[in-house]
């Protein structure tokens, strides 16, 4: 409550407004591939908004690694879809590596 | 976001993940909100210009390549339980400048040309939350100050934070709010408050009470509903927001990133008791004689007119009182069909009533999800069809919702335009003598009891 400093004014001590977060468990990032030659890439396409974008991720990165397995794939599920199902996950698990988005 | 939890998803699963995203300060902000609630510190991403004009990318791909391909640092490697510290119960000791500065944060840390947003605050100058004023505001409820109070996520169901009565209490204080209006905040926390959403779409919160607290209480129900000038009214509103931002773990312009905001965040007004269909504290399965919380959120839009905003009216009565034609061509205008709100006074109820025969609240609700349709032909042209599709799919064959028999039929054919049934057109009766009506939508709102928590 308000008592009195050096000055006139008055001060207050005052509690703290904000709550608690959860205690949370953390994971780490999947290890790394060497290369991604002769590797299977998934371009997921989420339906975020620019389709494009992805089609265009997808051919360029089969360009740029031509021995490697660059799959274009547009989800059931994911963005204002629901979770993806359970053909999106087989499919995505199936890959070595993934390239999500668009995330707009 | 969606793309971030799924590019986390996907990495907890043992997949290297490279996630495309808007080189933006405010959708990576949502992204990393979305890692961290699934349990991943930081996915790799690769920012691409905010264009949605954009069509290639070719010049970033070795950058993806790098995402998928560079060793883990020792920071990605990191797993096991992570624990924040509490926040420490007093906050600090200083004038009452200094007090609005504390709660404000330092609003230098905003780079320049973007605009400052205060830390714990709405922005407004707010009442010291010292230990006298908190006791205070804790006789408004019997509940323990330590009671705990998970606050979850309205979109995810997930625990964001652990609150507690005396969390709400402090907020309370700040917003300027009486000690009898605690159960009605205890109960827009467990509703979510205001935690906005995790999209750049300008969602909303609004709040209506129904039931005996609302005259227990002093608000108001009457002339003027939506306006300012009612002090339960407006402090309840207010605690609502500030709830949003200290208890939810949203954070506005940084979590939640509406490209325009919404002008309807905390709006909170009671319900009429003069309705001529009963309360929405009984629509809501509750008593008439309990007091009920009803939080309406999403894209809230609600447009207090008359009916000759909508449709040239013929003669004085319609135009008074409107007609059923009017409000399904109002509810037409509305761009988002997750749900629908329509304010009626008391007195164009009771001629919607007696004169149009809507005997009850539900034939309103039947008779609007009925008519307010468009056709197979537009539901097929929306740029989201792909999702409208699924969830009609979703839907058993020969129901009432959006089902796969509807999309089997003619072009010009009409179909359900509010998406989750009739149930989901919310009829609020409120204001003053006379006669008005408003609507807008929202997406499907939620009831709680507000007398657990006296």
């Amino acid at each position: 409550m308000a008592r009195e400093g050096l000055s006139a004014e008055p001060v207050y001590t005052v509690l703290n407004p904000l709550a608690e977060e959860p205690e949370r468990e953390i994971t780490s990032l999947s290890p790394r591939l060497h290369h991604l030659e002769g590797k299977t890439i998934n371009v997921i396409n989420l339906h975020g908004g620019n389709e494009e974008v992805m089609e265009s991720i997808a051919a360029d990165l089969k360009a740029a690694v031509p021995g490697g397995n660059i799959v274009y794939y547009r989800t059931e599920g994911g963005h204002n879809s629901g979770p993806l199902t359970d053909r999106d996950w087989a499919s995505i698990l199936a890959g070595d590596a993934a390239i999500v988005g668009h995330a707009y | 976001m969606a793309d971030g939890r799924v590019a986390a998803q996907i990495e907890k699963k043992g997949i290297p993940v490279a996630l495309e995203i808007w080189d933006h300060e405010d959708i990576k902000g949502i992204a990393q909100k979305a890692f961290e609630r699934e349990g991943v510190p930081e996915v790799r991403q690769v920012g691409t210009p905010p264009d949605t004009a954009l069509k290639t990318v070719t010049e970033f791909i070795p950058r993806f390549i790098d995402a998928l391909t560079r060793p883990l640092t020792e920071k990605e490697k990191k797993s096991g339980t992570h624990k924040p510290p509490p926040p420490s119960r007093i906050a600090m000791t200083g004038t009452y400048d200094e007090v609005q500065a504390y709660f404000e944060g330092d609003l230098t840390r905003f780079p320049p040309g973007r605009p400052p947003r205060a830390l714990m605050t709405d922005g407004l100058p707010v009442t010291p939350p010292t230990e006298e004023r908190v006791a205070h505001m804790l006789s408004g409820t019997s509940h323990a100050p330590d009671e705990i109070i998970k606050v979850t996520n309205r979109w995810t169901g997930e625990v964001e934070r652990i609150a507690t009565v005396e969390k709400v209490a402090v907020n309370a204080v700040m917003a300027g709010c009486k000690p009898g209006y605690m159960p009605v905040l205890l109960a827009m926390l467990e509703l979510g408050a205001c935690t906005g959403a995790a999209t750049d779409c300008s969602v909303g919160h609004m709040f209506v009470v129904s039931g005996p607290i609302a005259g227990e209480t002093g608000m108001n129900s009457q002339i003027e509903v939506l306006s300012p000038g009612n002090p339960a009214n407006m402090s309840l509103g207010r605690a609502g927001a500030l709830m949003g931002i200290n208890l939810t773990g949203s954070s506005i312009g940084v979590s939640s990133i509406g490209r325009l905001g919404n002008n309807i965040w905390g709006l909170t007004f009671a319900e009429s008791e003069n309705s001529p269909w009963g309360g929405l504290n009984v629509a809501e399965g509750y008593t008439a004689g309990e007091s009920v919380l009803i939080s309406f959120s999403g894209f809230i839009q609600l447009m207090p007119a008359c009916a000759g905003n909508v449709k040239i009216p013929t003669d004085l009565f319609e135009f008074q009182n409107s007609s059923p034609e009017h409000l399904v061509t109002a509810l037409r205008t509305c761009t988002e069909n997750l749900g629908a709100l329509v304010l009626f006074t008391p007195d164009t109820a009771r001629i919607w009533k007696e004169q149009y025969g809507f005997a009850t609240m539900q034939q309103l609700q039947d008779y609007l999800y009925d008519n307010v349709t468009w056709s197979r032909s537009e539901l097929a042209a929306h740029y989201r069809y792909f999702a409208l599709e699924a969830e009609a799919r979703q839907n058993p064959r020969g129901s009432r919702l959006l089902n796969p028999d509807h999309l089997d039929l003619p072009d010009e054919a009409p179909v359900p335009f509010i998406m989750r049934g009739p149930e989901t057109i919310k009829i609020i009766v409120a204001g003053g003598e006379g006669f008005a009506w408003g609507w807008g939508s929202s997406w499907w709102p939620v009831a709680t009891s507000i007398d657990k928590w006296r």
